[in-house]
């Protein structure tokens, strides 16, 4: 039992982080139909950079935080406005699918660049001795990551439920010359849907790097992850995404923890897999919703 | 207000829209007739900028828009009601309408928002009846005018409309018109509307063209309209010929 729990706590840590990036990756598909498969990259920047202000620069950690987030939103609003934008009128999505994997490698070159092939850490938010609960370990970091999460699920109910902003990035998601026709400059909600999913995955990364350390190409893995978590949830679903990302983050713990911890990273193959032949539309969302959606 | 110079509008290699010019006076209801594919939809597809002309020019308020994309027209004072309506159907009744004052909406103009989404409350209570409920579930008629009362959010100048009439019941259809009259007094606005139903445009409209495969064929008043034959024919569906006088 109580390894149990510890497995399974673990498994929702990295759910958490998971699913924090899951959500940039809906966000953006939602607005644009498309992948933004530099997601990754965009957590390992958040991990690294927060090295580089909190532990290199030894700035505060508030302050390393949002200069952190500021650096991946100015990084996610570059590569919208120098790779998306340009190519956003082809309507092609295989083709920026293949933009955003061509940006991912840049910025993982870029990132190795700056701060080579080390991996890097910095201590928590909140040190001190890790609290037992039940027989089980849980870091003080776990709590925050949970608090973190909380904060983006409300930040988002109220962004896209109580703003005319983020009720134009849904109408735009729906039916965008219908959304033109309101006067919503697309262009614009395409750039905004991509820093935010920049600012998110870069929290992650600064959240999760406290536990498990940063190099420069955990990127691509950690995308495929998101990716996963997204389809269990439902693609296009902020709360599938939410949910996907602690099964799948549970799960790859269980795995790991009774079967073989080789297997840690194929579960989620596995389980993208099984999604993908039985029940493409996500645990959660009803093919006929999906099919409103997009009608 | 509105006025088109020689417009020029080709799909790839098909010329749709042949040297069409019209205008549309301050205040004043337009009515557009044609057959189907003559092209109506097109013209108002290129007065609000979702399709590119080809050559011509096109002025509103006096300022040649011709270049402008979709949303700044939109904020200059033109709205369209598509033919396919283009309702949220996963948003709200009501944020549906919020959405239609998106152009002018910020923290200054909130209050002026609420109470013009009231006032269209007023004027269409089916919509204030199902505020809270998604879109997706009114029926087709019901999204028809939710379609023109969005676009009456966005207190438009002119106000192009595409088929408004389509699935809407024919005392609605007139109701609905009713209250574009009384809304045309209260903002000044002016209407450029196409339409199959030619005898309720010619009743409401102040003048007329008339559309036939991308050329402006006939030009003219409402009212003489309707008295002229060749319209008749056309559009009415009276054969005057062989109409025997009783
Ligand atoms: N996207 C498009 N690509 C190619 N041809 C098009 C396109 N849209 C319309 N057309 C063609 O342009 C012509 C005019 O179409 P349009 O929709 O403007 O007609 P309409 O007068 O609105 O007809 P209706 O009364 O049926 O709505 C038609 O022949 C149609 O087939
Ligand atoms: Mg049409």
């Amino acid at each position: 039992m109580e390894i149990f729990l510890q497995f399974f706590l673990s498994g929702v840590t990295v759910g958490a982080i998971y699913a924090l990036i899951a959500l940039g990756f809906n966000i953006v598909y939602n607005t644009t139909s498309i992948l933004n498969l530099a997601q990754g990259e965009f957590v390992v920047l958040g991990g690294l950079f927060m090295w580089l202000f909190f532990q290199k620069m030894e700035l505060p950690y508030y302050i390393s935080f949002f200069l952190t987030l500021l650096t991946a939103g100015i990084f996610a609003f570059l590569m919208e406005r120098l790779t998306i934008k340009p190519l956003l009128k082809t309507g092609d999505p295989l083709l920026l699918i293949l933009i955003t994997i061509a940006f991912s490698i840049l910025l993982k070159g870029l990132l190795m660049f700056i701060f080579g092939k080390d991996p890097y850490g910095y201590p928590p938010l909140l040190e001190g001795m890790p609290i037992l609960l039940g027989g089980a370990v849980i870091q003080k970091q776990v709590l925050v990551i949970l608090a973190f999460i909380l904060l983006t699920m409300i930040f988002l109910y109220f962004f896209f439920n109580k703003t005319i902003l983020g009720k134009a990035m849904k109408a735009c998601a729906f039916d965008q010359v219908a959304a033109q026709l309101m006067g919503i400059n697309i262009s614009r909600m395409v750039m905004l849907s991509f820093v935010l999913s920049g600012i998110f995955a870069a929290l992650a990364g600064i959240l999760i790097t406290p536990i498990t350390f940063m190099e420069y190409d955990r990127g691509a893995i950690l995308t495929i992850k998101a990716f996963t978590a997204s389809i269990l949830g439902g693609l296009g679903s902020i709360w599938g995404a939410i949910a996907g990302g602690f099964i799948l983050g549970i799960a790859e713990n269980l795995v790991a923890g009774y079967i073989h911890s080789g297997l840690k990273d194929a579960i989620s193959l596995v389980l993208l897999l099984i999604m993908l032949l039985l029940k493409p539309a996500g645990l959660f969302q009803k093919e006929e919703e999906v099919r409103l959606k997009k009608l | 207000m509105l006025i088109l110079r020689g417009l020029d509008v080709y799909y790839g290699s098909l010329h749709i829209l042949k040297k069409v010019t019209l205008h549309v006076n301050e205040g004043e209801i337009v009515a557009i007739l044609g057959a189907n594919g003559a092209g109506k939809s097109t013209l108002l597809k290129s007065i609000i900028g979702l399709v590119k002309m080809a050559s011509g020019s096109i002025l509103f308020q006096g300022r040649e828009i011709n270049s402008l994309p979709v949303e700044k027209r939109v904020r200059l004072g033109l709205s369209l009601v598509p033919e396919g309506k283009g309702i949220f159907k996963p948003l709200t009744v009501e944020d549906n309408l919020l959405l239609g004052a998106y152009s002018w909406y910020n923290f200054n103009h909130k209050g002026e928002v609420k109470a013009l989404l009231e006032e269209i409350y007023g004027l269409f209570p089916v919509l204030a009846e199902k505020r809270h409920q998604l879109a997706g579930i009114l029926s087709g008629g019901q999204q028809q005018i939710l379609a023109i009362a969005r676009a009456l959010m966005a207190k438009p100048k002119l106000l192009l409309l595409d088929e408004p009439s389509m699935g809407i019941a024919p005392n609605l259809v007139l109701e609905i018109f009713q209250h574009i009259k009384k809304l045309r007094e209260l903002y000044n606005m002016s209407v450029l509307l196409v339409e199959q139903n030619a005898k309720l445009s010619l009743k409401i409209s102040d003048r007329v063209y008339v559309l036939e495969t991308g050329k402006i064929i006939f030009e003219g008043d409402s009212k003489s309209a309707m008295e002229n034959p060749e319209i008749q024919r056309a559009y009415l569906g009276r054969d005057l010929d062989r109409e025997v006088p009783l």
